[in-house]
């Protein structure tokens, strides 16, 4: 287990991570998930033992390792450019970290290598690792060249090959996939998620893409401004976002957020028809609905004016106007059969589907909705 | 127990660090600092003690006719060989940039003689311009012969030495000059030009003063900085064909320092010239800065 | 066009004429270095001589140690060079991909280091030297060097705009820091390497003003020193074998710059910033 505790770091003045806390279980996939500048990356330096943190400390298996070089926490990191050594060969680059490990310095003297018995061993032996791994990410036949000479996604392969190489305790990913054109990127997406499979190693994954961060990890982390906002499963993170922050940055279509007074039992405005059950209701809240539940029905509880269609093949962003000017987006199915612009629509959302934040804090509110009749 | 973090990599900056910064202390700011003290005695190489003597040696430098002969030579030297070899080597590279774009080989050609000099030990070639202007065997001596004019001695005229040297010294900045002018023009954009001959200024000279002059700005300052620091430190030229002579007629600065000091041992006053020479540099470096304050909007 | 055509034939023509003249001592050097000394002494001007003479060049390697000045002069650079290299690359290193306390301050006298030439520093190294009894040394003619405030600059100026990855990636691998120098950024900083080389042997192949005050002894002298030996020595009548041994000294790096045109100007051209 890889933990963090009350992890804070400033830079000068500011202070970009505010008394963070994480464990990371052993065999996990967790991803960082947050829009840059949020502070993920120099989490995943700290946690690499690149950075120090200001204050706070850093656990492997309950030891504290705040103290010790990237080298003696035996963690592996991709980076996003992949910072290969332009100057060694494929294999050269994938076999550095082995030489470092596992053979002294006056073993690694070129000429010493070949003379002496035992190291030359070392070296045969390295040699069939680095092999292996190669041939495990398809790049077996690329084992001469320099890293100039190879595609991104060749390159990337490499940079997880010299990861790979000396079963480190745990995996760092920053932005790994970034560099990458889309269809490479889907593909990685898979094979990385298949080597952890296979590794069984924990894996902490920095990524700004939310679709990236819910496909490959069992864990999300989002990260807003220096704090973890919420740490949860993909489903849990959609299905349940903490705050109304999170909510926003979760999602393909931005949600929507409705700023609504809460008056004696019932919500007003358009959202007449739903009535707060369970906890008590904050005065002021925030409706999130995200626009793939909310659809156009005639019998909807929900009435507003058209304003523009964005076609998308197989579905449309439709884009709404109630009567009191709030603006709403709501996705459709293609083959929808809609009014012009500029008529009423009528659209319908379950209750469940709708996120209740106290205005003031963003926080998630206990209470749920149930739709009555008007 | 492992050593705290921070104090570990304090320890690998130490040593990484360390011994360039020890050895730059050691040999540049401690030396620098032992001068300034020097210069204020009348230490002698050899001597058991010696004698704060405040500005004593500053007086001497700027009464004795001696030394202020090197100083004024220098200052001669470098008011020949700043304007000359930059004016040339902008010329030069001009003529060079111009010629680039259809006889690409004769221009680099041409190039390559002119850095020659750079990369020439300056000693053999001195000795091959004492060899030039040798007043019974030289090339030059003997082509003013065949034409009818008796060739001045070049280098043992008490009023011309100077100015020969300062010649050598041109001839051999020249190329590097050009060089860095050469860099500078190709920096500069070639629709500045369209433009300028769009707005009428078609001639040679008119493009020269409209754009390639006010583009070649901070190129020309820095090609005076370096040609002046240069300038100022002539010592091989003089070394090996004059010594200084005839008389005191070719000391400069540098040059006097060395034989004040190592072969006259008189350490204290050699300082005080050391002094005088490192103040020069720095009067060119505050131009420097100045100028560039200026100038911010080339950039 | 005419006057186009003409104007650039003009232009060719004083290229080429001030080609000429600053090619001229190098050819009068060659001349007297291959004429028989009656030639040398003859009345009239000729730039070609009517016969080689190769003795010239022998008896300048019999008259003067010349050999040995070569390998004093190869010993001498090389030398430096290593030196400088060694106590520059470590420390640019760090000031460029290293945070620590004093960082700034080091790289400002860095800075202020550039503007010091090594004629100021002559005086106290040369007591230092004295005390030591190191005058007349092959350490003496090297170690004032070894503090090469260019070279630190240019290093660090190169290490500044690599990424800061490459160096994590290596941290992260298992490098110790010094092995992260030689292994990772030396190794990736051959150009910027190679135009110190070329800057530091030129400099130093061609200095006299240190030789002069550091060695009497000809047996360490450096090629200018060991031809300044040979003038001062020779009485006006051995100038054939003493312009073979200028030729012989200058020829390495003449030669070095003809093959290597592009780099050999770079590199000089950049040493302007020592200032």
């Amino acid at each position: 287990m890889l933990t963090a505790r009350n992890i804070t770091r400033r830079f000068g003045q500011t202070e970009v991570l505010h008394d963070i806390t994480l464990d990371i279980p052993d065999g996990t996939f967790t991803s960082l998930l947050g829009p840059s500048g949020c502070g993920k990356s120099t989490f995943l330096r700290i946690l690499a033992g690149l950075d120090m943190p200001s204050s706070g400390r850093v656990l492997m298996d309950g030891r504290d390792v705040s103290d010790l070089r990237p080298a003696e926490r035996n963690v592996a990191m991709v980076f996003q450019a992949y910072a290969l050594y332009p100057h060694l060969t494929v294999a050269e680059n994938i076999a550095l970290p082995l030489a470092m490990r596992e053979m002294s310095a006056w073993q690694r003297v070129p000429l010493v290598s070949r003379i002496l018995p035992a190291t030359r061993e070392t070296r045969r032996s390295h040699h069939d690792r680095v092999a292996a791994i190669a041939e495990m990410l398809g790049i077996g036949d690329l084992l001469d060249r320099k890293p100039a000479a190879l595609s991104g996604g060749q390159q990337q392969r490499v940079a997880v090959g010299r990861a790979l190489v000396r079963d480190p305790s745990v995996f760092l990913l920053d932005e790994p996939l970034s560099n990458l054109d889309a269809a490479l990127r889907v593909q990685m997406r898979a094979e990385l998620a298949a080597l952890h499979a296979r590794t069984g190693t924990s894996f902490v994954h920095v990524t700004h893409d939310q679709t990236e961060a819910m496909s490959m990890s069992d864990r999300v982390a989002v990260m807003l401004a220096g704090r973890i906002a919420q740490l949860d499963t993909p489903r849990a993170l959609y299905a349940r976002p903490a705050t109304r922050d999170v909510a926003a940055f979760i999602g393909t279509h931005s949600i929507n957020l409705v700023d609504l007074p809460v008056e004696s039992g019932g919500l007003g405005g358009a959202f007449a028809e739903f009535r707060p059950k369970g906890a008590e209701m904050p005065s002021r809240v925030t409706l999130g609905l995200r626009p793939e539940h909310l659809t156009p029905d005639p019998a909807g509880a929900i009435e507003g004016r058209l304003d523009q269609v964005e076609y998308l093949g197989g579905e449309a962003l439709l884009h709404l106007r109630l009567p009191d000017g709030t603006a709403l987006r709501s996705l459709a199915p293609g083959e929808v059969e809609l009014p012009p612009p500029g008529e009423s629509l009528r659209l319908t959302v379950a209750s469940a589907h709708i996120h209740i934040f106290d205005s003031e804090t963003g926080a998630r509110c206990a209470a749920t909705l149930e739709q009555v009749a008007a | 127990m492992t050593l705290d973090r921070r104090i570990r990599e304090a320890l690998i900056s130490l040593w990484l660090a360390g011994p360039g910064a020890a050895a730059m202390i050691l040999l540049i700011f401690l030396p620098v600092a032992i001068v300034a003290a020097l210069s204020l005695t009348d230490y002698q190489f050899g001597a058991p003690s010696a004698q704060w003597i405040g500005l004593e040696n500053y007086a001497r430098l700027f009464s004795d006719p001696s030394g202020r002969r090197a100083l004024t030579n220098t200052l001669i030297y470098a008011a020949v060989v700043i304007p000359a070899s930059m004016a040339l080597g902008l010329a030069v590279a001009i003529g060079l940039h111009g010629i680039a774009g259809w006889a690409p080989r004769l221009s680099a050609m041409l190039r390559a003689a002119y850095f020659l000099p750079v990369a020439a030990t300056l000693v053999a070639m001195a000795i091959a311009w004492q060899m030039l202007l040798h007043p019974s065997i030289g090339l030059v001596t003997g082509l003013l012969d065949g034409i009818g004019v008796s060739a001045p001695a070049f280098l043992s005229d008490r009023g011309l030495v100077i100015y020969t040297l300062a010649a050598i010294g041109v001839w051999q900045s020249v190329g590097y000059n050009m060089v860095l002018f050469l860099a500078g023009l190709a920096a500069i954009p070639a629709h500045l030009y369209d433009a300028a001959s769009v707005d009428g200024a078609d001639g040679p000279w008119t493009r020269f003063t409209t754009v390639t002059w006010p583009m070649l700005g901070p190129t020309t300052l820095f090609v005076a900085v370096i040609t002046a620091t240069n300038a100022f430190r002539v010592f091989e030229t003089v070394a090996t064909i004059t010594k200084g002579g005839p008389g005191f007629a070719s000391d400069t600065l540098v040059f006097a320092l060395y034989r004040e000091g190592f072969v006259y041992f008189k350490a204290g006053y050699a300082s005080a010239l050391t002094m005088v020479f490192l103040g020069l540099l720095l009067i060119v470096t505050l131009l420097k800065v100045r100028l560039i304050e200026r100038r911010v909007h080339y950039r | 066009m005419i006057a186009r055509r003409l104007s650039r034939l003009l232009a060719i023509a004083a290229l080429i004429a001030g080609a000429a003249l600053v090619l001229l001592p190098f050819v009068w050097m060659l001349s007297l270095s291959l004429k028989p000394a009656g030639e040398i002494f003859a009345d009239g001007i000729a730039i070609f001589p009517s016969r080689i003479e190769w003795s010239n060049y022998a008896r300048a390697f019999t008259e003067v140690p010349l050999a040995r000045f070569l390998l004093n002069g190869a010993i001498v650079c090389t030398g430096i060079l290593v030196f400088q290299i060694l106590f520059s690359v470590p420390c640019a290193f760090a000031l460029a991909q290293r945070r620590f306390a004093g960082r700034t301050l080091l790289f400002g006298l860095v800075l202020a280091g550039l503007l010091v030439p090594f004629q100021v520093t002559a005086i106290p190294i040369f007591l230092g030297l004295a005390k030591l009894g190191m005058l007349n040394t092959y350490p003496a003619l090297i170690l004032p060097f070894t503090a090469s405030m260019f070279g630190i600059f240019l290093f660090r100026q190169f290490f500044a705009r690599m990424p800061t990855d490459l160096f994590e990636a290596a941290r992260i691998d298992g490098l110790s820091e010094t092995a992260i120098v030689w292994r990772i950024a030396f190794p990736l900083s051959m150009p910027a390497a190679t135009a110190f080389a070329i800057f530091s042997v030129t400099a130093h192949w061609n200095d006299l003003f240190w030789p002069l005050i550091a060695t009497t002894d000809p047996d360490i002298a450096t090629p200018p020193r060991g031809i300044l030996y040979f003038k001062d020595e020779e009485a006006g009548d051995d100038i054939g074998p003493l312009m073979a041994g200028a030729v012989i000294v200058t020829a390495p790096l003449v030669l070095f710059f003809l093959l290597a045109q592009r780099r050999f100007t770079q590199a000089i051209a950049s040493g302007g910033l020592r200032g």
